[in-house]
């Protein structure tokens, strides 16, 4: 049975899960010189939304509204890694960017929300952290580290988004950086 | 590579001229959840609550308009 504390430290290492993804995918785009097409930056925006519900418990205590919005969001991004799988399902096909461990990274995507909606309805399954309320919890530097790492590393995504696809709608294949393009 | 693996598809895409007009996407979703977040973590749960449903509402809507391409199948 989680205790209000333990079900916090578990989402606080939610939050550093969802950060270290997105730092991959940053490090992936500007290492590899890969641009992120609009399906791969929607399941970047699906993962910014999956870390909203656990901010939430940590700064409110752990609520079951809480991980409802933790639960919609990995929905959202699972449907949109579906959608990208699915264009490149045919037999031939190259599929978009490089390959990570033999997975594109929008199979790599599905994994990871598939995983995120088991483990939220896993933690929905225990009561007590529920019924101990917690008035005003107490975050440690493990937790506010957690939460600022993600908050930053969403921001960046707003620069690098507008970097790479300008005041307009970010093309379906992206060949530059349209604001460094002369 | 392209996000859409067929060269036909494009003929169903939008040229960088035709989108003039139209605001960033993508960018805007990004610092919306990112203001849920900062809502959020300050205090303001109604505020969060609010500025999720409002970014999610936009997110769903932005995968419609990227998604419903046509889906190229050669059999």
């Amino acid at each position: 049975m989680l205790t209000p504390r333990l079900a916090m430290t578990l989402n606080a290492l939610g939050l550093y899960a969802i950060a270290a993804i997105l730092a991959v995918a940053f490090a992936m785009q500007f290492w590899l010189h890969e641009l992120p097409c609009p399906l791969c930056l929607l399941q970047r925006v699906a993962f910014a939304a999956l870390a909203v519900g656990p901010i939430l418990n940590l700064r409110f205590g752990p609520r079951p509204s809480h991980y409802a919005l933790s639960l919609l969001a990995a929905l959202l991004g699972a449907g949109i890694a579906m959608r990208q799988i699915l264009l490149h399902i045919m037999p031939g096909d190259p599929g978009y960017g490089s390959a990570l461990l033999g997975l594109h990274y929008y199979s790599w995507a599905f994994v990871c929300f598939a995983a995120a909606l088991l483990l939220t309805a896993a933690m929905l399954l225990s009561d007590r952290q529920f019924k101990e309320t917690i008035e005003t919890p107490r975050l440690g530097a493990f937790g506010t580290t957690a939460v600022f790492l993600v908050i930053a590393l969403t921001l960046a995504n707003v620069a690098g988004t507008f970097v790479e696809c300008g005041p307009n709608v970010c093309p379906d294949d992206p060949v530059s950086y349209r604001l460094l393009s002369p | 590579m392209e996000c859409f693996p067929h060269p036909s598809v494009k003929e169903y895409m939008l040229g960088p001229g035709e989108l003039t007009g139209q605001v960033m996407d993508q960018a805007v979703l990004f610092l919306l959840f990112a203001l849920a977040m900062l809502a959020g973590w300050f205090g303001h749960r109604s505020l969060a609550l609010a500025l999720f449903g409002l970014s999610f509402v936009l997110s769903v809507a932005d995968y419609f308009h990227h998604a419903t391409d046509a889906l190229p199948l050669s059999f």
